[in-house]
């Protein structure tokens, strides 16, 4: 699966650091799930996509 | 199934179990290396066991069943310290710790099965095996946390 939480994050000028504690997940999640390491459970897919304003579908995607 | 049932803070209570009796239940074994060497009992090296004869040890100190108790203790120790929370706890770390748990029980059996194959004889007692666990489950943890 792929994903754009990278842009995501660099767009919102945070790093995974600050990420991971405005979603309340440790900042090795955040990297694991950038280098595609780990798939997020629904929920913190969700969380991810509100925070981030933007549709689940578009941050997270299956490759062809 | 959770089985990180205590608190962060308990990790620090279990390292500094750890260490404490650690020190007062294997001080002893730990000299006692240092001391003695590998051939211990070779005829040549009685004279520098004699020089060091009437230096106090631990167990002599507190008595035998209470040094195996002070063992034990630092073995809970460890355990109090694998059974605590991370700082944040997540899926992902759930996932690296039960990694963790099968990496270790396979290293366990392999270690046991090269042991039972090259020594059938070999008569070691159960706290080897408790702390290979123990240890081995830490330090692959921490480098799998500290990977990333």
């Amino acid at each position: 699966m792929k994903n754009l939480v990278k842009v995501e994050r660099a767009r919102h000028n945070l790093t995974q650091a600050d990420l991971a504690e405005k979603l309340g997940v440790s900042r090795q999640t955040i990297h694991a799930i950038e280098k595609n390491k780990f798939n997020p459970s629904v929920t913190l897919a969700i969380k991810m996509a509100h925070f981030f304003k933007v549709t689940v579908e578009y941050l997270f995607d299956i490759e062809e | 199934m959770k089985t990180q049932i205590l608190p962060n803070w308990c990790k620090k209570l279990g390292v500094i179990v750890f260490i404490i009796f650690s020190i007062l239940g294997g001080g002893d074994d730990f000299n006692e290396g240092f001391k003695s060497g590998y051939n211990s009992v070779s005829p040549s090296k009685n004279h520098i066991v004699s020089i060091h004869k009437n230096l106090t040890t631990f167990s002599s100190y507190f008595g035998e069943n209470l040094t195996h108790f002070f063992e034990i203790l630092g073995i809970l120790g460890i355990l109090i310290y694998m059974l605590s929370k991370e700082k944040v706890e997540d899926d992902y770390i759930n996932k690296l710790r039960l990694e963790s748990y099968q990496l270790t029980a396979i290293i366990g059996l392999v270690v046991s099965i090269l042991l039972f194959s090259f020594a059938k004889d070999l008569k070691l007692t159960l706290d080897y095996f408790i702390m290979l666990y123990l240890l081995f489950y830490l330090v692959i943890f921490f480098i799998k946390k500290r990977l990333y």
